[in-house]
């Protein structure tokens, strides 16, 4: 029995395997038989019985992972779709011939710049979540401020009710539910991104907390975090006297707010993946407002 | 910001009459007077001449807050008002009352420690105080039209949400004797009559703005002290900690020690008119949260706000008018109406027991409040319903309860002599003969519920007088209310004269430890456990007295909230006092930048107390003692029949009192107040002829 063999290009096997689902590519019998003199050319016979059934043709195969020895017969081919790899049987042996894995194409056109932004076309797309932020049980809290004292102690090093980095929504004795809300260190700072000063100029990550913080240094004063934070009233202030913006840091992992809290009604929470807490693009996460 | 540690640095001073605002800097009289209490004393000493009436144009209205507000130290959220009185009868004099709130912190980041305001307006006025920005403003849209949630309302449409307001009702405007400044939502300067004071000078209102920020010496130590503060009177996950040093030794489920039966968090409550929702609320920089707040869902009630025992006052009689359950929708209406038309309502009020009070056994039951003793008149026929205006026969009613507030506070009718006191309004009931023939009974009537004989009665009785209301003998007690100028002024002397309070308390975490326990702390801060005998009047018991008052003063002028040392939950005060009283010395020495002691405390207290005897003395105390009460009470007894107040004893324990203030009947020497680096007042006084010799 001869195979038709002709070349053993990719292209070569593609052209007789197509298609390559396992069906018999190669169908019919094999011519076989000796030759004698060519007699003349008697008269056209009858037609002879029914010959028998031809054997199976070679066969394409797939699977994942590498052909078992009892898949298919000689000659059959396989297909690793794992890995793209072609197998081929001969003496009861598969064998890898080759790989139909194209090669890696040309790098592509650079995208669109990212819709609703501010100037910064600089930021990436994505910053690094914040590790921790801090969670008020606004049934619990009861407006007190002992919070943002003593934030301002820790912070300014004096009493203000004004230089607290958390404060209180509602006036205390006029509002029934009075509490403090902390800055929610967004997955995706509006305040990050509409600064001028650039993701690495006055508003920048933490590189211990992840939180959202604003560099004295750096801040001109603009107040475009304080306009574009999602939260009303912002979880950004404004300094009247250094003129510059001032916001919740977590102190470096260990808010003096929730420690000072009678109630304990703020608590600091943390993952090390990262909080999905503020706005994402699918909207208000995690502790939104 | 004042480059003073503690202290905002600026006195402002307005004269309504001739519109005159002026600053005077604070260093003329700080730190040597403290602040709060004892500099609104020594302020009053320089402004107000003795012949100045109370509702007089040279009446000084005085507020001062103290070295520790504004700064972030907790618990500090107090202030006083000061001025002469227009409630002490028979002679008007000298007194100064606190309030809770942000009023105190407020001022201080406007960049103020004081406020003197004198005159009068030619109309009725505000003052606008924004940041060391000052106005007087036309109140015309608001006296005449607006109560105190009114007036409030429209100052923050015009101003800003984030102000303060100190201002008056109807009851001011019309100066009711015993009418308030009402500060913050539910607080109030209650006693005195500063509101009559307000409304004599056309001042309707002082609005305040304050972003500054006050410093202090040691920012690190203030915070520290912060966290011992709130170990020892936080109340993390609704539980009052007992905690000895720095360990934990047991818990105490808030319910059963807050008598205030404020919820822990926010939550839905079944009242007895109705599901509310109920929460906690608080003073700045307050640890504890004593105020509560309701709202009732379904709007049966606006949503309001009340301090302390206020929502007691009113329960009594209503539940012996409609029976049900306690709190029920009058008691909330009673506080917001007395707010909102600014009335004290210790003076309006009933007991808070519940139980009807009968004056002959006013010693056995619990305190009395001012619309008692009208009751009882009722019930002997000498105010009827007809000569009174009331609806007697529904007392305890909404229709009785609004009659009441609402003729008092806008003097119609009766409620004009109300208004005028309950001395002037006894008088004019004996003298006029469509009150029956058993009106002479109201003189004693009288006398066993404003007990202070002397120049400066006028004040109701209070709840330590007899330890508190169970017929028991309080020496301490009896002999601070006989002294002092104020009625029950915080703390209370239950520490030194009722230890049966605290050792029950203490039993569940000491065992039979527990009195000894509390006599260790009596004798670390009083320096006696004899204060509890019923009988003992000597030496150790004034000097007792000597020490609470000098701890009351501090309270009031450093200034730090009586309820931080004086629980009411009264499980974990004991290690209250294994810290130290208040922890007003190691707040000072960290905000000052001083090693500040108790000694140097107590010097401090001694020039306050002093100087308000002092001005007791100019004022007319040498006209008769007024360190005493009225033969009636001397006649109280318990119910074995011994005397609550034995006149013997009590006498001695006076002039043992006396002597160790260095006063010679009552009156400061010269050789105390030169000690006291007071001898200009000194000096004034023999000017007077009324130094003794």
């Amino acid at each position: 029995m001869s195979e038709e063999k002709t070349g053993n290009t990719r292209r070569d096997f593609l052209k007789k395997a197509a298609p390559l689902t396992g069906a018999a590519i190669f169908s019919g019998a094999a011519l076989v038989g000796c030759t004698g003199p060519a007699g003349i050319t008697g008269p056209t016979g009858s037609p002879g019985p029914q010959g028998e059934a031809g054997s199976d043709g070679s066969k394409w195969h797939t699977g994942s992972g590498a052909p078992a020895a009892t898949v298919g017969s000689d000659g059959d081919l396989y297909l690793n779709t794992d890995d793209g790899s072609v197998w081929q049987k001969a003496n009861s042996t598969w064998k890898e011939v080759d790989n139909i894995t194209g090669p890696k194409g040309d790098k592509g056109d650079k995208g669109d710049a990212a819709s609703g932004g501010g100037t910064n076309l600089n930021l990436p797309m994505s910053v690094p979540p914040s590790k921790g932020v801090l969670v008020v049980d606004k049934e619990l809290c009861f407006g007190c401020g002992v919070c943002t004292l003593a934030c301002s102690l820790a912070n300014e090093g004096v009493g203000s009710m004004e230089l607290g980095r958390i404060q209180k929504i509602g006036h205390n004795n006029y509002t029934f539910d009075a509490y403090v809300e902390p800055c929610m260190q967004c997955v995706d700072p509006q305040c990050m991104r509409v600064c001028p000063t650039g993701g690495t100029g006055a508003l920048k990550v933490d590189p211990v907390t992840g939180a959202r913080v604003i560099d004295e240094k750096f801040c001109v004063g603009c107040q475009k975090c304080i306009q574009h934070c999602i939260y009303d009233p912002p979880r950004i202030f404004y300094n009247k006297t250094t003129k510059k913006a001032f916001k919740c840091d977590l102190c470096g992992g260990d808010p003096a707010c929730v420690k000072a809290c009678p109630s304990g009604a703020l608590k600091y929470y943390t993952n090390p993946d990262g909080v999905n807490t503020g706005f994402t693009p699918l909207g208000l996460g995690i502790g939104g407002a | 910001m004042s480059e003073m540690y503690g202290y905002a640095g600026k006195i402002l001073k307005v004269d309504l009459t001739s519109g005159q605002i002026t600053e005077i800097p604070s260093s003329n009289y700080l730190p040597k007077h403290f602040g709060g209490r004892s500099l609104a004393a020594k302020l009053y000493w320089d402004e107000v001449p003795p012949e100045a009436g109370a509702l007089e144009p040279e009446n000084a209205l005085i507020f001062t807050s103290g070295p520790l507000a504004g700064t972030g130290a907790s618990m500090t959220a107090v202030s006083q008002c000061a001025a002469k009185a227009p409630i002490l009868y028979p002679s008007q004099s000298y007194h100064c009352c606190s309030a809770a709130g942000a009023w105190g912190h407020e001022m201080k980041y406007a960049g103020y420690d004081a406020f003197i305001i004198k005159g009068k307006a030619s109309k009725p006025v505000y003052l606008w105080i924004n940041d060391g920005k000052v106005e007087i403003r036309d109140a015309g849209r608001l006296w005449g039209r607006t109560g105190t949630r009114g007036a409030r309302a429209e100052l923050q449409k015009i101003h800003g949400d984030k102000i303060q307001v100190a201002c008056i009702g109807p009851a001011g405007e019309n100066q009711v004797v015993f009418s308030v400044i009402n500060v913050d939502c539910s607080t109030a300067y209650g006693q005195g009559g500063f509101g009559a004071v307000m409304g004599s000078k056309n001042l309707k209102a002082i609005a305040i703005r304050g972003t500054g920020s006050i410093k202090s010496a040691d920012p690190a130590k203030l915070i520290e002290v912060n966290e011992a503060s709130r170990r020892l009177i936080g109340m993390r996950d609704g539980e009052v900690r007992v905690i000895n040093g720095k360990e934990v030794v047991g818990t105490v489920d808030i319910d059963t020690t807050d008598f205030l039966r404020v919820p822990d968090r926010a939550e839905i409550v079944e009242r007895g008119l109705g599901k509310a929702r109920m929460r906690r609320s608080a003073c700045p920089a307050c640890l504890k949260g004593c105020k509560t707040k309701w709202e009732y869902a379904d709007g049966s009630l606006p949503t309001g706000s009340a301090e302390c025992g206020e929502l007691q006052m009113w329960h009594g009689p209503e539940q012996d008018y409609y029976g049900g359950l306690p709190f029920g929708r009058v008691s909330y209406q009673w506080t917001m109406t007395l707010d909102d038309l600014g009335l004290d309502s210790n003076s309006v009020g009933c007991n808070n027991r519940g139980y009807p009070v009968k004056i002959e056994t006013v010693s056995h039951g619990a305190t009395s409040q001012g619309l008692d003793l009208w009751r009882e008149a009722h019930r002997k026929g000498i105010l009827t319903e007809e000569n009174s205006g009331l609806p007697w026969s529904k007392f305890g009613s909404k229709e009785f309860m609004e009659q009441w507030l609402y003729m008092v506070a806008h003097r119609k009718g009766f409620g004009d002599i109300i208004a005028s006191g309950a001395g002037p309004a006894v008088k004019y009931i004996m003298e006029h003969e469509e009150f029956g023939p058993n009106r002479g009974e109201m003189e004693y009537m009288y006398q066993k519920e404003y007990p202070k004989a002397g120049e400066f009665g006028g004040i109701p009785r209070h709840t330590l007088f007899h330890g508190y209301g169970y017929g028991q003998a309080a020496p301490a007690g009896s002999l601070y209310t006989a002294v002092g100028s104020r009625r029950g002024r915080k703390p209370i002397t239950y520490m030194i004269d009722y230890p049966m309070v605290y050792v029950s308390s203490l039993m569940p975490f000491y065992g039979d430890k527990a009195a000894e326990k509390f006599a260790e702390f009596q004798t670390k801060f009083y320096g006696t456990t004899k204060g509890g005998d019923p009988a003992y009047w000597g030496e150790e018991l004034a000097k007792a007295v000597i020490i609470h008052e000098n701890y009351a003063n501090e309270c009031d002028s450093a200034p730090r909230c009586a309820f931080s040392g004086n629980n009411f939950g009264a499980a974990d005060m004991s290690e209250h006092m294994s810290y130290s009283m208040y922890c007003v010395e190691e707040y000072l020495s960290a905000v000052l930048g001083e090693d500040i002691n108790q000694e140097r405390l107590f010097l401090l207290d001694e020039r306050c107390i002093n100087l308000e005897r002092a001005i007791w003395v100019r004022d007319g105390y040498t006209n008769g003692p007024v360190d005493t009460f009225f033969d009636v009470i001397f006649e109280e007894t318990d119910s074995t029949g011994n005397r609550l107040i034995p006149r013997e004893g009590f006498e001695t324990a006076l002039n043992l009192y006396w002597q160790q203030r260095g006063w010679k009947n009552g009156v400061p020497t010269r050789a105390k107040l030169e000690e006291l680096g007071l001898e200009d007042v000194a000096d004034q006084l023999q000017a007077l002829g009324k130094l003794p010799i």
